[in-house]
């Protein structure tokens, strides 16, 4: 009985390869098309595919423009986004890297968890031929950043000078009397979260701000609420919290509300990285006091791009990565929080795909180069979103 | 006498199912997602994809057979992985060489230490394991807080040739071990009667304390290989690993009450199903979360077809 089995087993395996072959004819996967030099006008690029490992499931405003400035990138040449959902640690990024590549996507774009997965990624995607990108995050490792940057794989990326917000938050929170700092920052080996400890380090040390604790990691809601009632309970000296990153969802308001619940809102400077959808009913409250944000919609929206553009044949820099570093926006008041969450957290993207594809898409404008990039990113504030899309985007 | 043949043909093939349960599963995840996927589950670089998953599953399940052909449990696997790979990865910073000593050492010192939580104090398996788990667990993100790297040179150590070797020298030991050794029997018939297995001579202690450090140790594998993929060690390495290899054991056809119909081969061809059920879904574009609810499902599906309800004398 078990022969029979293996038997059938086997026969049924060997007719079953047969069903993908008229299927498979041209999935070799990362072929880019290659046009020739400069874009012809009235034609596109052939269909591609671009895949997206992200915390799909989280409901949080930022994560879900995230998404939104991240399709408007890859439909503004005509691509398919290809969303799986991942936990954003280094085994799930890698498995789903693995799988996106099984499907036959031609690019990859994802928030690498920490620097030493990238060779990893590399090799698969080399060996698949398929072109990859990175969002939020620089290599600090020299060898690996080395490594990857020589990879005729690896389309670029943006990232943001944290150490230098971390730095210039502190120093502003110092501006408005805080003597006594405890920090919220990502979890320790991720990239950003080093960079911005030392941002505050440094920031600490020229102030003489006592960094009296930092909490590393906090994902949930129920974490943050336990981690600041123990701030308040060992440090009554405490008059400033520093959120330099997390991942926890609504954040902000987990943190007013057990800073409320002990009478302490608008006693304690809050600060933030990354905007909150949260931010204008406390600024408006003088419970919070400064954020530094931004690049959370504008960095994966042009991190995508210069993916698609490798993509689809015409890189921004030829036979190198293009490495973008964007701006840190700064918000003080409810009025600049309430344009952010109309103009930023909305269904419109910060460059809606025609803006992409006029200005950002060497395909269909072939003077487009670095320099339009940067100056893409000198230009680009909550005001100039706020101006270009005021008839998009019902108030 | 027709109903006399009819009854006993109806016995035999459900007797039959429940034997080739794990064959008759693999041939029908197999061929339903190779057509849900258009033919792509069976391309040649899907199927290092596939192996990859089973890999990893694969070691878990077959250091769990021995637990299981026992009666017991094991809710820690993912917990020590997760651990061997933290220590493993700051025992790379001391010196490389150290780091697949360590990872194998600490599955095998967390696994003693189930074995004798288990089989010297009697703690039940189930809770007992689930208590070490967050007592791992907790230790692994309270030593990592965060992730630590390890150089990438250690990649050499991900290739498949490597995993494969691995993977058949380890398949070989353990499969003559389980099957053919006096241990393997003695697991077997602890696992039917532990009261009639000691009076029959076998130390049961120290048969359970052993079975619990085999799981230890694979486990350490597992955590030294998941470390050597991502270069990587963090405290989620090892997340929900142990319902995954639960998960592909039964899918392979092992009866939860363990015992002599326990055959070894539930856990290569549970582990080849379960990876390629994930591997499918996968490519089929369904979410994590959908994945999650399906597996729950077939979980159950698969307790309600092979629970032997006539030899469980307790329900664990």
């Amino acid at each position: 009985m078990k022969k029979v089995l293996s038997l059938i087993l086997a026969i049924t395996l060997a007719v079953s390869t047969l069903a993908g072959c008229s299927n498979n004819a041209g999935t070799a996967s990362g072929t880019s098309s290659a046009p020739t030099s400069s874009a012809v006008s009235g034609q596109n690029p052939k269909k591609f595919k671009i895949g997206f490992p992200w915390a799909t499931s989280s409901t949080d405003p930022t994560f879900v423009s995230i998404v939104t400035n991240v399709k408007a990138a890859v439909e503004s040449a005509g691509g398919e986004l290809v969303l799986v959902e991942s936990d954003l640690t280094a085994d799930s990024l890698v498995n789903n890297v693995s799988d996106l590549i099984s499907r036959g996507v031609d690019g990859i774009i994802f928030m690498p968890a920490s620097d030493s997965m990238l060779p990893t990624v590399d090799r698969m995607c080399s060996d698949a031929g398929v072109y990859y990108s990175t969002m939020f995050r620089t290599i600090s490792d020299t060898t690996i950043r080395n490594q990857i940057y020589s990879s005729k794989y690896f389309a670029g990326g943006c990232n943001e000078d944290d150490e230098k917000c971390a730095y210039n938050i502190t120093k502003t929170l110092s501006s408005q009397g805080v003597k006594n700092l405890c920090v919220i920052n990502i979890a320790k080996g991720d990239t950003s979260s080093d960079l911005r400890d030392s941002g505050v380090a440094k920031a600490v040390k020229e102030t003489g701000i006592k960094l009296l604790n930092t909490t590393y990691g906090i994902t949930v809601q129920t974490d943050m609420t336990k981690t600041i009632e123990s701030y308040i309970a060992a440090y009554p000296e405490m008059d400033g919290i520093l959120i330099a990153g997390t991942y926890c969802p609504a954040a902000l308001p987990t943190i007013e509300k057990a800073l409320s619940d002990h009478n302490l809102a608008g006693k304690i400077k809050v600060g933030r990285i990354d905007f909150d959808f949260t931010m204008g009913q406390y600024f408006a409250n003088k419970s919070f006091n400064v954020a530094y944000g931004g690049q959370q919609q504008i960095d994966p929206l042009l991190s995508t791009v210069i993916l698609v553009n490798s993509v689809i044949g015409t890189p921004i820099v030829k036979d190198k990565p293009f490495i973008l570093v964007t701006n840190y926006l700064e918000l003080t008041s409810k009025s600049e929080a309430d344009n952010f969450l109309t103009y930023f957290l909305g269904d419109t993207p910060v460059y809606t795909s025609d803006e992409i594809k006029k200005n950002l898409i060497k395909f269909y404008n072939s003077n487009i180069n670095e320099d339009t990039f940067k100056k893409t990113v000198d230009s680009f504030t909550v005001a100039d979103v706020a101006a270009r899309h005021k008839d998009l985007v019902k108030k | 006498m027709v109903a006399q043949f009819i009854g006993k043909n109806k016995l035999n093939m459900k007797e039959t199912v429940r034997n080739y349960f794990s064959f008759i599963g693999l041939l029908i995840v197999t061929v339903v997602f190779e057509f849900l996927t258009e033919g792509n589950l069976l391309q040649p670089r899907n199927l290092m994809n596939i192996f990859n998953n089973f890999f990893s599953i694969g070691l878990g399940a077959m250091g769990v057979v021995f637990l299981m052909s026992l009666g017991e449990l094991d809710l820690s696997v993912g917990a020590i992985a997760g651990l061997s790979a933290a220590l493993a990865s700051y025992a790379g910073q001391i010196n490389l060489a150290l780091i697949l000593p360590v990872a194998i050492l600490t599955g095998l010192a967390i696994g003693l230490l189930n074995g004798v939580m288990i089989a010297r104090l009697r703690v039940e398996s189930f809770i007992g394991t689930l208590a070490m788990s967050f007592v791992v667990r907790g230790i692994t993100t309270w030593l990592l807080n965060g992730s630590v790297g390890i150089p990438v040179s250690m990649r050499v150590f991900d290739q498949n040739s490597v995993k494969i070797f691995v993977f058949v020298a380890l398949l070989v030991a353990l499969f003559l071990l389980f099957e053919f050794s006096a241990y393997g029997k003695q697991c077997r018939s602890v696992g039917a009667s532990a009261d009639a297995a000691r009076q029959s001579g076998v130390k049961v202690e120290k048969v359970r304390t052993m079975a619990f450090v085999i799981s230890g140790l694979m486990c350490g594998l597992v955590g030294f290989f998941s470390l050597v993929r991502t270069c990587t060690a963090s405290s989620k390495t090892g997340n929900a690993f142990e319902f995954d290899v639960l998960l592909a054991v039964l899918f392979g056809g092992m009866p939860l009450t363990g015992g002599w119909p326990v055959k070894f081969r539930a856990a290569i061809l549970g582990s080849i199903a379960m990876s390629v059920m994930k591997n499918g879904m996968s490519l089929m574009g369904i979410d994590g979360l959908t994945q999650q609810i399906v597996e729950g499902v077939i979980l159950i599906a698969i307790v309600v077809i092979a629970f032997d309800r006539k030899s469980a004398n307790v329900i664990k």
